[in-house]
């Protein structure tokens, strides 16, 4: 009896076996690769997984395997990760850390090669002349490839909820350039109406750089060098300065200190907890400083405009293939596979059809969420848009579309710096470059909270400045911007 | 012959005497070894240029470049005052308050009390600094913190903008520090108060001694071989600050920077966005040689004092 039931069980395996041969050979090449949270994991993240590879087996034979990570926790845990091996990552994205260092330790594979062998459509793509690897070009090599923007510009605006308006009658129109002085009228009003508001949401705690560029007109600080390296100000200028020294900035921290003085700024804005979003949303702030672009606004807000739309150099930055990467090629399939199908990069981005999102309106690409889930019980809702072709990405507001998105490139693009395609390489200045950013970390949160007398600080900040070496890296600067300029 | 077998029985003997302590060594040995000595050759980084592709050793020279950021800040002079004199004040303050509070933990008869003073003062010990640094806020914030909120109107002042205000923090840092440490070291010192042959009070007792005489003719003496190693264990440090109460407490506030900037939270600003590990281990290099030289300077100094409580 035994030896039936054996006999027939060694008879099974060897048809399964013969079944499962060609499959063998054609095993599925595994990748894996990070995916970025907010803090936490999504639960539905192995679901929506398993989808994935329902798509990727068969179309390009890639198993992908998403490791969760924090983004925050990111900064400190990818240059280990790559560094010393620990972990076995195929494909990652550093998001807002600074490649160059990467790629100065050599932590990172150049991916032009790999690109033309596996992914025709990044190709096409980068013919049509979207800049999804023009910006991380190191030593002519390309290192990163960024999503498809479905947005090119920039330029100074301060968010506000539009009952504010209505209620002051303050004169609004969108396209209008407003002054800081045009602020303090409507301050003046919010808090007329409402005296226990705090209107100009300022959050400066552990800010370790300037947000003066939401507030004034087009700065370039090339190729998303830090701003205290020096900056040309204005869409004509071909002078790297000191933005720290302008009249201009001066003027904005007279009337950050102004406000604060007078109470539109919440006391505790230098130390306190919190995003200028969260208390905007909590009612204790009415609006905040930010980039003018159409998606920065919520439902129910509208744009103050502090300058005319731009277009500058932009960061290096997007996902790179390290090092120590197992399948590099199969890795640049996968990228290449979301980068061209729409669908595929929707499903990483909001989860499945039906269970995580229901289409609201298919032509503008409108998504809500199902029946009784929220953002918050919903198993899979991750707001980082990180993958693919992003004009394609469907939206959760009504009020963003893709028309609107096209409309401020084409006005933006009528205003370029003279800083674009240029970057800077802060090698020879390291030293100089870490004890500015010091000096900025220092000064800069509690001057733009206006929580203190500019005629004491303000010549201390400016002389620690110069201390520290700004003058040599401006000319660094200046020396680079004039090489590549001039090509 | 015969005492080739003596020095045997003798070995032997040691061993079952000493073996058990060889074996409550071991897995602190052990500790030390993977976690302090293993890493070591790694200070190697502090004079590359990294590249990971060729390894650690396999990196470029770098000479000395990655220890002159510390130097061309122009800041140098601050951090390193801060730290020091913080350190200073910190052992001075902390010492004589934890004996202090050991002899008077001493002092109580009853048990139960005992035991809960002593954990009521160790509780902050035990607390994470983010946690302190939370509850510093809710003390000293503008909009809602309870000094300006409750106490200073009762006294008919304007509230203070703490986290604006340099003067106050040497202060508030030295109180936040002594509070949360004391716990502990008083706990040491408790161990080598109780340790004092009661004979010893009692002879003084007989001779008519007041309760002050004995602290100091008797109590003081025999906790010297205990303060003298507790301040060379504290010296060993003194280059090095903790990060959460400089960096936490005062929320990084960059106006205090004067008064609460350390070396390792000036290292921790200026490297944060960096990524480079050779500037690190050079200020982590710097801040240890500087620490070894000091315990072998400060141990040199209380040989020539008092030899027999030099630490070696």
């Amino acid at each position: 009896m035994r030896k039936q039931v054996v006999s027939i069980l060694l008879a099974l395996a060897l048809c399964l076996s013969l079944v499962s041969v060609p499959a063998l050979a054609e095993e599925p090449d595994h990748i894996v690769v990070t995916f970025l949270t907010l803090g936490a994991t999504p639960p539905d993240l192995v679901k929506v997984q398993d989808k994935v590879n329902e798509k990727t087996i068969p179309q390009i034979n890639v198993e992908v395997e998403f490791k969760a990570v924090s983004a925050y926790d990111a900064f400190a845990l990818f240059p280990t990760w790559v560094s010393t091996g620990g972990e076995r990552i195929d494909l990652m994205l550093p998001l807002l850390q600074d490649i160059r260092s990467y790629v100065d330790q050599q932590l990172l594979l150049p991916l032009d090669d790999l690109i033309a062998e596996n992914a025709p459509h990044l190709t096409a793509l980068m013919e049509e002349g979207q800049p999804i690897v023009s910006n991380s070009i190191f030593d002519g090599e390309v290192y990163a490839v960024t999503t498809v923007p479905n947005m090119y510009g920039q330029g100074g605006g301060f968010v506000v909820g539009e009952k504010y308006i209505e209620e002051t009658g303050f004169d609004y129109d969108p396209s209008r350039v407003y002054t800081l002085d045009d602020l303090t009228g409507l301050f003046a009003a919010i808090k007329e109406k409402h005296p226990e508001m705090y209107p100009c949401g300022v959050v400066t705690t552990g800010k370790t750089n300037s947000e003066f560029a939401y507030a004034s007109d087009a700065i370039d600080s090339l190729g998303g060098a830090p701003t205290y390296t020096g900056v040309l100000m204005g869409a004509d200028s071909t002078t790297i300065v000191d933005m720290y020294e302008s009249e201009e900035y001066q003027n904005y921290l007279r009337h950050l200190r102004e406000w604060n003085l007078a109470g539109y700024i919440h006391p505790d804005a230098a130390t306190m907890e919190g995003s200028v979003d969260s208390l905007k949303a909590a009612g204790v702030t009415a609006g905040y400083f930010m980039v003018s672009a159409p998606v920065q606004r919520k439902e129910g807000d509208v744009i103050i405009r502090l300058s005319e739309p731009y277009q500058c150099s932009a960061g290096a930055g997007g996902w790179v293939i390290p090092f120590r990467a197992v399948e590099p090629a199969a890795a640049m399939r996968f990228l290449d596979l979301v980068w061209s199908d729409s669908d595929l990069a929707n499903l990483i981005q909001w989860g499945i059809e039906g269970e995580h999102y229901v289409m609201l309106d298919k032509d503008t690409g409108y998504i809500g969420f199902p029946e009784g889930v929220t953002a918050t019980n919903s198993g899979y809702y991750i707001t980082l848009g990180v993958w693919g072709d992003t004009r394609k990405i469907y939206s959760f507001s009504a009020s963003n579309n893709q028309a609107e998105n096209d409309a401020y490139t084409e006005e933006a693009s009528k205003r370029q710096t003279q800083g674009i395609g240029i970057s800077f390489n802060m090698e020879n200045v390291t030293n100089e470059v870490a004890a500015l950013s010091a000096v900025v970390a220092q000064y800069v949160p509690t001057l733009e909270s206006g929580s203190v007398d500019l005629e004491m600080y303000y010549p201390q900040f400016i002389q620690a400045l110069k201390a520290a070496g700004i003058d040599t890296v401006l000319a660094e600067k200046q020396a680079q911007f004039n090489e590549q300029y001039q090509k | 012959m015969q005492s080739v077998t003596q020095k045997k029985i003798v070995r032997a003997n040691r061993f079952r005497k000493y073996g058990p302590y060889y074996l409550m060594m071991l897995p602190g040995l052990l500790y030390f070894l993977i976690n302090n000595y293993l890493p070591m050759p790694g200070i190697i980084l502090a004079f590359k240029k990294v590249n990971w592709r060729l390894g650690i050793f396999g990196s470029k020279w770098n000479g000395l470049k990655n220890f002159t950021f510390l130097l061309s800040s122009g800041q140098l002079a601050t951090i390193v005052r801060n730290t020091v004199l913080y350190n200073l004040a910190f052992i001075v303050i902390g010492t004589v308050l934890a004996i202090a509070v050991a002899i008077l933990l001493n002092e109580v008869r009853s048990k139960a009390a005992n035991r809960i003073f002593q954990t009521l003062i160790l509780l902050p010990y035990l607390m994470s600094m983010v946690v302190v640094s939370y509850l510093a806020y809710a003390f000293l914030s503008v909009e809602t913190g309870y000094v300006n909120n409750a106490i200073l109107p009762a006294l008919g002042m304007e509230p203070i903008r703490f986290y604006q205000e340099p003067g106050y923090w040497p202060f508030i840092l030295i109180l936040i520090n002594t509070w949360k440490g004391i716990g502990f070291t008083s706990v040491v010192y408790l161990a080598a108060v109780v340790g004092i042959s009661e004979d010893l009070f009692e002879a003084a007792r007989v001779d008519g001694a007041s309760k002050f005489q004995q602290i100091f003719k008797i109590t003081l003496p025999c906790l010297k071989p205990t303060i003298i190693t507790m301040f060379i264990l504290s010296i060993s440090k003194i280059f090095f600050s903790d990060f959460g109460l400089f960096y936490q407490v005062p929320k990084n506030s960059g106006i205090l920077y004067p008064v609460t900037q350390t070396i390792d939270t000036y290292v921790y600003n200026a490297l944060m966005n960096q990524n480079n590990p050779g500037m690190s281990a050079a200020a982590g290099l710097f801040q240890s040689v500087v620490g070894c030289v000091l315990v072998v300077l400060s141990n040199a100094l209380i040989r020539k004092v008092s030899r027999e409580d030099a630490l070696f």
